[in-house]
């Protein structure tokens, strides 16, 4: 099962790719249904959404609760917040993980496995536990209700691993290539940009992916410091939902649909990106 | 450590320059003309749902007596908000206005959050309804002011009761359940999702009227001054005793629920009658909340008749707003408030099926109108603990898990009853 | 188009180059330059993470109540008694127990489910491949808080569609399970949602590691007769080793410290048995207002972490400073 031999008669191999094609869109099937069941309700009368027996298979389709979410007052000022939230986060987080990951990868100094110590210990922290501290230090920074406070906030969690992933990638180009470049007559930042840099991209998509997901999604802090409502984020936006007539299951779905969205586009168009990048064979260690 | 003792002082520091600002005002006063500045007030989302040409109107009227003071009202969800409150209390910048519920208000005001404000200045103050302002005072000040309350009633499908032949809201409790046994025959043997009554599990506020009703007591202060649990009580055993059997007789759903789904059971046409607030009847015909738009007009509503004999008494969940005590602009932010609950705006809440702040508008809601029932029995109501732990009772889900214990039967109601009392008892003295 | 790669952890690992020795000038600019890249890095951990967890840490030792938190004066010392009366509560230990059990319970999940999917993705056709992994793509987008609504929906008893799939089993009668009444299924539920939600990140990178298996080796290995169980033992999983390790010990973290997708599904009012270190820590701060007793479980959940992670934390450690 674990592993299918490349060579043998080709009856057998068509029938092994067969099972496991099947077995590939069975898991995938689960792993679908709740996201089939959101994009259902979401597009359901409200009065369905209820029936009981459940209604398995769409029947009767309406738009009403996209254009009640889209009609919500404050939903594109909170699209902008987190675009900028989001957007924010990720260039802050590469720029200056990029930096940290390079040290760790190509020099040895004294402190570096406190730091990968501490950058592995900062994973372990209960956010819970952070709110209040974090809320008072921004308050006395003055960076409550703004964006750049949650962005600060958002990247010392995203940091660490940032500097993880890239410290892989920065690993894996050889260091041959970059003194080649030295030697050259590129100084060491010139090298680390025409050498280095090329080399790095999947690894900085791959980690914005992560960035982007986590800033995206989080709305515990965001919604303890930013306390404008055109300021808060989608994620934020979604709790309005649960009303205290109780659970607009139609529109929380429609709202977590448009939420969502933009997320998977950034991730499908990333994704040729990577495949470009694999198939020069760059990364190759 | 220092950098606390540098919080402090900078703390101390903008008091003693407050203090020296209140000095030269005393001596020059601004004109309110010429008062600048910005006014944050946090309300909840019900007035942003169910009245936001209020706070508009109010906005505007506020606007005409400080031109240049900019107010800006931010909408806070029910279930998060105090964990924000905590920390923006905690912070610098506080918003100018908060509302607080009225079960919440006892531990915040003993710990100092707010500033003390002179009722003479609001409208109706002599009349303020008990329930809100006994827990807006704590030693002879008074720290809130009340804002609108809430009064629960029974709420009956008109055009299924009339079905079994039953044409009028039931007047005693005897006459209630023997109209419930009449719709569980005809719709409960065909459909068994039908409940002829709604009573989730973990319904606390419904659950605790019939304890209040048999006499019994959430929690009790001794003579020493100190709150202690009295669910196990003989009379609140039999308040809780009593709703159990009603639950077991009449509701068919999932006992481990609170009413949150209520709006879209009732609106899938699963319920005869239920007890909630008046405005849970209209949620149930509006398609957000899963309701049904075809039921509306089908609903009447009652004032619930106790199995005491006497009407039932309602838990009155209501609204206060309250200053900060860090708050930069507590004059401007009294003025705004004296004009949201003043007479003009009491009216409008009135217009929009809610209960009014006081007890002499409270006889201008029509008793034939959906709300009249409602206004009846908020002047049997009754609030939750005056004690400072009491928000951490409530938080901590003591009564929903008790309730639900009983409801499924994982415990009997003594034992859930005394087990509920040791965790009461555990935390509602504490600040 | 090509799935999508995430990063394994570092394939070759190499001994950092012995520097050449150069003019004095550069040699203590090279000493300085590894510094200067982590000092960003360095800075921010330090001001917006460091300052708030010397605070939670202080907090821990004080009895904070709300009226210091809103006066901002300076709570009074309590030493070690928050720690003393949370060690010596039998309840503690049973919350830590059963969120000890509950992330060995989610990551076993998580990864036995994510090493099928992504060994499976090296085997179907290549539609197959794209359909998954959108799937996955789809399933990671998801916001926590979406997730756990949409389970929290399907699994209702009143309306939810799993109970009624499950009734149309032969023998089967699920109308009006509640599955949060025995909190053995409540805790199955919410393993769900948090093992639905892992999957796609652990998927995916195990995915990335796999594809640097060299197909020459493999095919060598069979060409010698190795057995499945064997190539993938000798040949497989010292490749993908480190990126599983990683994966591991990352949701590990993460099941440890769980607390959204309790606190959603349970509605904001979770009852005792769904506490896990998480949300208690959440519910003494924030419900009970015991500021510090909240701090004192929230320095203790990390002191446990640390200690239980240790095995991994040295490996990884060695292999961050092993190039």
């Amino acid at each position: 099962m674990n592993t299918a031999p490349r060579t043998g008669n080709a009856p057998g191999r068509r029938r092994r790719r067969a099972t496991a094609n099947a077995l590939g869109l069975a898991l995938s099937a689960l792993m679908a249904f709740p996201l089939y069941w959101m994009l259902l309700t979401a597009f359901r009368p409200a009065t369905e959404i209820h029936a009981d027996p459940p209604h398995f298979w769409p029947d009767h389709l309406t738009l009403e609760h996209f254009r009640r979410a889209l009609s919500t007052p404050t939903f594109w000022a909170n699209v902008r917040s987190s675009v900028l939230i989001g957007v924010g986060t990720v260039l802050v987080s590469l720029l200056i993980g990029t930096l940290a990951a390079f040290a760790l990868a190509r020099f040895s100094f004294a402190g570096r496995k406190a730091l990968v110590l501490i950058i592995l210990g900062v994973q372990m922290i209960p956010l819970a536990g952070l709110i209040i501290p974090v809320y008072l230090l921004l308050s006395d920074a003055g960076l409550t209700d703004s964006l750049p406070g949650v962005i600060l906030t958002y990247l010392v969690f995203m940091l660490p691993f940032t500097v993880w992933l890239l410290r892989g990638f920065i690993a894996a180009v050889p260091v041959e290539l970059e003194e080649a470049a030295m030697t050259d007559g590129c100084t060491r930042l010139g090298a680390f940009r025409r050498v280095v840099l090329p080399l790095l991209a999947p690894g900085l998509v791959a980690t914005s992916i992560y960035a982007l997901v986590q800033a995206w999604n989080e709305y515990v802090l965001a919604y303890v410091l930013l306390s404008s409502n055109d300021k808060q984020t989608l994620s934020i936006w979604l709790l309005s939902f649960q009303t205290s007539f109780g659970t607009d299951y139609g529109g929380l779905m429609a709202g977590a649909t448009l939420t969502a969205l933009p997320v998977a586009v950034f991730f499908a168009l990333v994704q040729r990106r990577i495949g470009a990048g694999l198939a020069t064979g760059a990364v190759k260690g | 450590m220092a950098e606390r003792i540098s919080r402090l002082a900078a703390g101390l520091g903008a008091m003693v320059l407050m203090g020296a600002m209140a000095g030269c005002g005393g001596g020059k006063p601004v004109a309110a003309a010429d008062r600048t500045g910005e006014l944050t007030v946090w309300l909840t989302v019900d007035a942003q749902e169910s009245w936001p040409d209020l706070v508009n109107e109010v906005n505007d009227r506020f606007r005409k007596t400080y031109p240049k003071v900019k107010v800006t009202v931010q909408y806070q969800q029910w279930t998060t908000k105090n964990q924000k409150i905590d920390a923006a209390l905690a912070g610098r910048k506080v918003p100018d206005v908060i509302e607080m519920g009225n079960s919440e208000t006892t531990n915040y005001i003993v710990n100092g959050a707010f500033a003390a404000v002179d009722p003479a200045k609001f409208d109706h103050s002599a009349e303020w309804l008990p329930a809100l302002r006994d827990a807006c005072r704590n030693d002879g000040k008074t720290y809130c002011v009340p804002y609108y309350v809430g009064a629960r009633v029974g709420i009956y499908r008109t055009d299924l009761l009339a079905q079994v032949g039953v044409t009028r809201a039931p007047r005693s409790y005897i006459e209630l359940r023997a109209d419930l046994d009449k719709l569980k025959a005809k719709f409960g043997a065909t459909d068994k999702n039908f409940s002829a009554f709604y009573m989730p599990g973990r319904y606390w506020y419904a659950a605790m009227a019939f304890v209040k009703d048999a006499g019994g007591e959430i929690a009790a202060r001794g003579k020493d001054g100190r709150w202690h649990g009295a669910l196990s009580s003989a009379h609140s055993v039999a308040g809780l005793t009593t709703w159990k059997d009603l639950l077991d007789s009449y509701y068919t759903g999932d006992r481990s629920k609170d009413n949150g789904d209520e709006p879209a059971v009732v609106g899938q046409g699963k319920v005869g009658m239920f007890y909630g607030n008046t405005w849970e009847a209209k949620a149930a015909t509006d398609s957000r909340s899963g309701g049904d738009p075809a039921l509306r007009g089908k609903f009447g509503t009652f004032a619930f008749p106790g199995p005491s004999g006497k009407m039932m008494p309602s838990f009155l969940g209501g609204s206060t707003l309250a200053v900060p005590a860090k708050s930069e602009n507590q004059d401007l932010a009294q003025d705004w408030i004296r004009l949201f609950t003043d007479r003009t705006s009491q009216r409008r809440l009135i217009a929009a099926d809610t209960l009014p702040n006081n007890t002499a508008q409270l006889k201008e809601v029509a008793a034939d109108s959906v709300n009249g029932p409602a206004a009846q029995a908020a002047t049997r109501g009754w609030v939750t603990p005056l004690a400072p732990g009491w928000g951490a009772v409530e938080k901590s889900n003591v009564l929903q898990e008790m309730l639900q214990d009983i409801a499924t039967g994982k415990q009997s109601v003594p034992d859930a009853a005394r087990a509920a009392d040791r965790r009461i008892d555990a935390v509602i003295n504490e600040n | 188009m090509g799935s999508v790669e995430l990063p394994g952890p570092p394939r070759a690992v190499r001994p950092p180059r012995p520097a050449r020795a150069p003019r004095p000038r550069r040699t203590i600019r090279r000493r300085a330059l590894p510094y200067l890249l982590i000092a960003p890095t360095v800075l921010a951990l330090a001001a917006v993470l460091g300052y708030p967890l010397v605070d939670l840490v202080m907090l821990s030792f004080q009895d904070m109540t709300r009226r210091e938190l809103f006066s901002g004066a300076t709570p009074p010392w309590a030493g070690l008694a928050h720690y003393r009366s949370i060690l010596s509560d039998g309840f503690f230990w049973t919350v830590v127990g059963r969120t000890a059990l509950f992330t060995v319970a989610c990551v076993a999940a998580t990864m036995v489910l994510s090493l099928l999917v992504a060994l499976l993705m090296r085997r179907v056709s290549r539609w197959v491949r794209t359909v998954m992994t959108g799937v996955l793509v789809a399933v990671w987008a998801m916001p926590v808080m979406v997730a756990a609504s949409i389970f929290r929906w399907l699994s209702d008893a009143d309306y939810g569609v799993v109970n009624w799939l499950l009734g149309l089993l032969p023998g089967l009668d699920f109308s009006k399970h509640n599955w949060f009444e025995n909190p053995w299924q409540g805790f199955a539920v919410i393993t769900g949602v948090v093992v639905w939600g892992a999957v796609p990140f652990a998927a995916l990178t195990l995915q990335a590691a796999l594809s640097q298996v060299p197909a020459e080796l493999e095919e060598a290995a069979l060409v010698d007769g190795a057995r499945p169980g064997q190539l993938f033992r000798h040949v497989t999983w010292p490749v993908i080793k480190p990126s599983a390790v990683l994966v591991t010990s990352l949701c590990a973290i993460w099941d440890f410290g769980v607390f959204n997708q309790i606190w959603l599904m349970r509605g904001g009012q979770p009852e005792k048995d769904y506490y896990l270190l998480g949300v208690y820590s959440f519910i003494e701060s924030f419900a009970v207002n015991r500021y510090s007793a909240g701090a004192a479980i929230a320095v203790l959940t990390v002191l446990m972490l640390l200690g239980g992670a240790v095995v991994y934390v040295r490996q990884l450690v060695h292999l961050g400073a092993a190039e």
